[in-house]
């Protein structure tokens, strides 16, 4: 019956609505200019896409460098093919349209990268609800591709939270992005064959931008409600 | 002569008395499908007034366990197998997330939390102790600070 009627009124001819109908267009016009207008370096609408400021990350100071370390300038990470057991995935476009949480490591490890994923497992809620317009990703990069396919790291981070992505590469790929971002690792030696050899690894979380940039390091001890409460004061002096 | 003999019979108790470390709060976290590691972590109590120490543990259904330490230096993670973990006379050595632990590598078959695994303790004193360790969750809790 609700339908029907506003079915009926639509019909109806009203100075009013028409008034609304264009204004609506106006609006629209404008803002597509805006649109076309704003090209890649001004800020968008939309936060998953935004373009950090480099003043404003250089004004940026933190409340605990060790909660929180903004990156200033911000490093970008560099084109590099990944797999994770979805297939194929690529740096940077990896990044586009979210807001990353990237952390390296590999599933032998017994210890410290079960609490470190524990932990991510933690602030992930608490930053969905603490800054809800955010597209959080959080991606593991293993740097053990000899012993971890990438089935066994999706199979290992989706323990913590089904929503992780898990990735791995050629030593090359994986070089490539961590020594940019400063994320150091070194393979105990093990003669050949041998499948029992730790890797040493940074365990900071790296902050990366929806255009691929890192832009803030949180290192470990990780304490989800500091880091949440640090996040979400980047958030409002650098990114919104 | 009474007094003498009371001296030594409390001289010969004290020299029996075992100092192999009294064990609690022992636990394994639960580990992802397909994990190749995981680790025992407890807490070793010493009573006695000499050093004692963990110098090797065993349990079944694994390929290897070895003692460990995690630790942190410039934000790089590193673990190193120890030889032995020491508890200081009438001191505490806590084998906790981010700290020492005994890792068990190569399970035969993934453990779920309310399993038990007997973990069999060896001690510098030649003393030995197999306690039986509940695999549990882990809680949301932050990592130990170094």
């Amino acid at each position: 019956m609700g339908v029907l009627q506003s079915h009926n009124a639509e019909r109806v001819f009203s100075p009013a609505r028409m008034i609304w109908r264009g204004a609506w267009v106006a609006g629209l016009f404008c803002f597509t200019l805006l649109t076309i207008g704003c090209g890649q370096n001004a800020p968008s609408g939309n936060i998953n896409e935004r373009v950090i400021e480099p003043k404003r990350l250089a004004a940026f100071e933190s409340n605990d460098l060790l909660v929180l370390r903004p990156v200033s300038p911000s490093i970008s990470v560099p084109a590099a093919d990944f797999m994770s057991v979805n297939g194929a995935v690529a740096t940077p476009a990896l990044f586009k349209d979210r807001w990353t949480l990237f952390y390296i490591g590999y599933t032998f490890c017994p210890d410290v990268c079960p609490t470190e994923l524990t932990a991510l497992a933690g602030l992930l809620p608490k930053l969905q609800k603490s800054l809800p317009d955010v597209q959080w990703q959080i991606v593991f990069l293993s740097v053990d591709p000899e012993r971890d396919t990438p089935k066994r790291i999706a199979e290992y981070v989706h323990y913590f939270d089904p929503k992780f992505l898990g990735i791995t590469g050629a030593r090359a790929m994986i070089d490539k992005v961590t020594q940019p971002l400063k994320a150091g690792y070194r393979v105990s030696p093990h003669a050949p064959g041998d499948n029992i050899y730790e890797i040493d690894h940074d365990t900071a979380y790296r902050l990366i931008s929806p255009e691929g940039k890192m832009v803030a390091i949180l290192p470990s001890p990780h304490d989800p409600a500091a880091m949440d409460q640090a996040l979400v004061r980047f958030f409002k002096e650098v990114v919104q | 002569m009474k007094r003498f003999l009371i001296g030594s019979i409390l001289i010969a108790i004290s020299g029996m008395a075992v100092a192999a470390p009294v064990i609690s709060e022992a636990w394994i976290p639960e580990q992802p499908p397909g994990a190749m590691a995981s680790a025992v972590f407890l807490d070793m109590k010493n009573t006695s007034d000499k050093p004692e120490a963990l110098v090797k543990a065993t349990a079944p259904g694994f390929k290897e366990v070895q003692l460990h330490k995690s630790i942190e230096v410039n934000g790089m993670h590193k673990m190193i197998e120890q030889k032995e973990i020491s508890v200081a006379p009438h001191g505490e050595t806590k084998l906790a997330p981010g700290g020492f632990h005994i890792m068990l590598i190569g399970p035969e078959k993934a453990l779920v939390a309310g399993e038990t695994v007997p973990v069999t303790l060896s001690f510098a004193d030649g003393s030995s102790e197999t306690v039986t360790v509940l695999v549990k969750k882990r809680s949301m809790m932050p990592m130990m600070k170094h």
